[in-house]
């Protein structure tokens, strides 16, 4: 995956004149990554439950109409506490819609396609209910920020001190990972290519935390650093893929895909995990819809139409397969990061919109088939 | 078996009388005016609403209404079973121009009249009601060219599956294709804006400002959904003072024009076009023709055909002409002023 994100960056350089590869650009598809990236952390692991979610982008429009009309009609748009109290109540609205939809999967037993194909009508059409079409906007400043808007950056300091906190995050877990393996008699890959691997993982940290400093915001003319949904962006990777690799509820939701009849004989309640699950994703969409209507600065019901396709593409050609048990929540990522990149690269270069989704709909398939035939020729 | 049968019988004769009574309601109760939307969630298709209601209710005809979602096909089934339930005048925003004629036909056939509301058709039976759409266009090029005379302009238009799109295109291009040829202005970018969603508007509005190093001087938005969108992808790289164009008069769009953060939005008073639809849809139900139709002009299709026409006048509301929003109770003076600068607004004092 990393190679074709490799190519496609590549191939986009050349043909944009090296404008794709800017620091600008870069920001900019930082940015645009989020949104798409935060939920797609939830997706995979639904996918690997084998459940679904179609109505994430309806999800995503109702809740970000519901949050700005908690900020301008329930409270006062400039007032200082507006932001926050906005932002939890979104994250409750997406908590609830998650625990509705898993509530109605898990313990009424409606297939998960079923519940959330009602869902995407339902909600999109409830946003459009909520204010009766009208779009809200402005919305408060401070909740702006959230959305990357009004310079919401961390500046290059805090930029700085975020790249050596994973620096040294990656090496402390490389050295506790093959001190393990020697303990429990595992055979480790020779030193130096542990060293490169971790090397290379520097690099590009360290490439991305440059890029980042190096594009100036408009207004200050300072270096910008990395933008607040990005660092949401990471936390939330991070933390949903430590859940599932670490902690026992990653482990549950794997041996769900892989088995759900074993998995609940050997006594785990499989109800209550998918409803998790679901409660899980609702909270990512809210998420997701606090960065967006941030970044759009309105409350708009057509907010997020049709993203549950590329959220569910970005988890597919990340690697997650549709039959459940397999996938990594950072091959989700790594598939969203590709599917933006091409979007907006193609937009650098002035392609059709129609031609635009043709287009990812072959990479899409492109994409699965360069995968699917690489794990068959890794398990010969 | 014999269970079976009876049941059977019993659903039948169910089904007889029920639709018996029904035929009877139907024939008792005749006076209904169809209304088939093609997609009810865009903004302003509630306020056409309450203009058509505000005229068929007072005249004693109830309105029945369907949403095709946007699907063509579905739009087919819609207006069909509209004349099953024997309106007497069917009004159409078409999703798609050629994929309604069937339908379209199966209603004159039937003798009912129709009203293309809004979204053109390639229909000669028809009558057109609209604002003028190529006006529209023209409006919207004038006022931006008037506050942006030269320069680099970006074109962010709509879903390219609506042909009115190129409606507004031929009126815009009027008025701007000389000033192209002889390179006063130029366009650098173009795109078109799926579902005209604003926060599309937005990534696409990112990625064209990103290709052209910020040098635009204007956006030429369709409407104010997707001028929405380009203002939040200007504002991101301290652009405000670039011209800004939208269309339909919405609540945040005026209040940005207030703001000086849009040049120019046009107004349609979509409640009056609303009223004007179901006047003529009242009058063919009663057996009026298209010609004596009030304010009736003949029109073109797209495929050159003669077509009634009843078009309504635009309006191009900036910052000198907030007041005719105003005075027509489109806007309240709290939500149009919230934010401006009651200096430089004349409206907002």
């Amino acid at each position: 995956m990393v190679v074709i994100l490799a190519a496609v960056w590549a191939g986009f350089g050349l043909f944009t004149g090296g404008i794709f590869l800017s620091p600008r650009n870069l920001f900019n598809l930082s940015l645009q990554v989020a949104v798409v990236g935060v939920m797609t952390t939830g997706m995979v692991l639904l996918i690997v439950a084998r459940q679904i979610d179609l109505s994430v982008g309806s999800q995503v429009g109702f809740i970000g109409v519901f949050g700005a009309m908690v900020q301008t009609q329930f409270l006062p748009v400039d007032g200082s506490h507006t932001w926050w109290i906005a932002i939890v109540c979104m994250l409750l609205a997406g908590v609830a819609i998650g625990a509705l939809n898993g509530w109605l999967v898990a313990y009424i037993g409606i297939p998960s396609f079923v519940v959330t194909l009602a869902g995407l009508m339902f909600f999109r059409n409830a946003a459009y209910m909520l204010n009766a079409g009208e779009t809200i906007a402005p919305l408060s400043d401070m909740f702006r920020r959230v959305g990357g808007g009004l310079d919401g950056t961390i500046g290059p300091t805090l930029s700085w001190l975020c790249g050596a906190l994973a620096v040294l995050l990656i090496c402390a877990m490389t050295w506790r990972n093959r001190h393990r393996r020697e303990r429990f008699g595992f055979s480790n890959p020779p030193p130096w290519v542990a060293a490169l691997r971790v090397a290379a993982q520097i690099a590009a940290i360290i490439g991305f935390v440059l890029v980042l400093n190096a594009y100036q915001l408009p207004s200050s003319k300072s270096p910008a650093g990395i933008p607040i949904p990005v660092v949401i962006l990471i936390v939330v990777g991070v933390v949903v893929s430590a859940i599932s690799v670490r902690h026992r509820f990653g482990r549950h939701v794997f041996a769900l895909g892989g088995n759900p009849e074993s998995t609940s004989l050997a006594g785990i309640d499989t109800r209550l995990l998918t409803l998790k699950l679901f409660i899980l994703m609702g909270f990512l969409c809210g998420v997701g819809s606090v960065i967006l209507s941030a970044r759009l600065n309105a409350g708009a019901s057509l907010t997020g139409t049709m993203m549950e396709l590329n959220v569910i593409a970005a988890a597919v050609i990340g690697g997650t397969s549709l039959a459940g048990g397999i996938g990594t929540v950072a091959g989700g990522l790594l598939g969203a990061l590709i599917m933006q990149s091409l979007e907006g690269g193609m937009i650098l270069m002035g392609v059709p919109s129609p031609l635009q989704r043709m287009v990812l709909a072959v990479v899409l398939i492109l994409a699965v088939l360069i995968d699917i035939t690489y794990r068959k020729r890794a398990k010969r | 078996m014999q269970r079976v049968a009876r049941m059977m019988a019993l659903g039948v004769a169910a089904m007889l009388s029920s639709s018996l009574l029904l035929s009877n309601v139907a024939f008792a109760e005749s006076m209904k005016i169809g209304v088939s939307w093609r997609h009810f969630q865009e903004e302003r298709w509630k306020i056409d609403e309450a203009g058509i209601k505000s005229v068929l209710e007072p005249a004693g005809y109830e309105y029945v209404s369907t949403d095709a979602q946007a699907d063509p096909v579905k739009q087919l089934a819609d207006v069909e079973s509209l004349i099953a339930s024997g309106v007497d005048a069917i009004i159409v925003l078409a999703q798609d121009s050629q994929a309604i004629l069937p339908a379209l036909e199966a209603a004159h056939a039937a003798g009912i009249p129709v009203i293309a509301y809004d979204a053109p058709v390639d229909d000669a039976n028809a009558v057109f009601v609209s604002f003028d759409n190529f006006a529209v266009g023209k409006l919207m090029a004038e006022a931006m060219v008037a506050a942006q005379p030269n320069g680099n302009w970006v074109q962010i238009e709509g879903d390219s599956a609506h042909s009115i799109v190129k409606i507004f295109r031929d009126g815009q291009m009027e008025v701007l294709q000389p000033l192209i040829d002889n390179g006063t202005i130029k366009i650098v970018g173009q795109q078109n804006i799926t579902n005209w969603q604003p926060d599309g508007a937005q990534a696409a509005l990112d990625q064209i400002l990103t290709a052209n190093n910020n040098d635009v001087q204007a956006v030429l938005a369709m409407n104010d959904g997707t001028a929405g969108g380009s203002y939040a992808a200007l504002e991101a790289q301290g652009l405000e003072g670039v011209a800004l164009s939208g269309q339909d008069g919405d609540k945040a769009a005026l209040n940005r024009i207030a703001r000086g953060e849009q040049t120019v939005t046009i107004w349609k008073n979509s409640m009056n076009l609303g009223m004007a639809a179901a006047e003529a849809a009242i009058e063919l139900a009663k057996g009026g023709k298209m010609a004596d139709l009030k304010g009736m002009v003949m029109t073109k299709t797209e495929s050159g055909k003669d077509q009634s026409a009843v078009l309504l006048t635009p309006y191009a509301i900036t910052k000198d002409s907030l007041n005719l929003v105003l005075d027509a109770g489109w806007i309240s003076k709290d939500d149009l002023c919230k934010g401006a600068d009651a200096g430089t607004v004349a409206v907002c004092k």
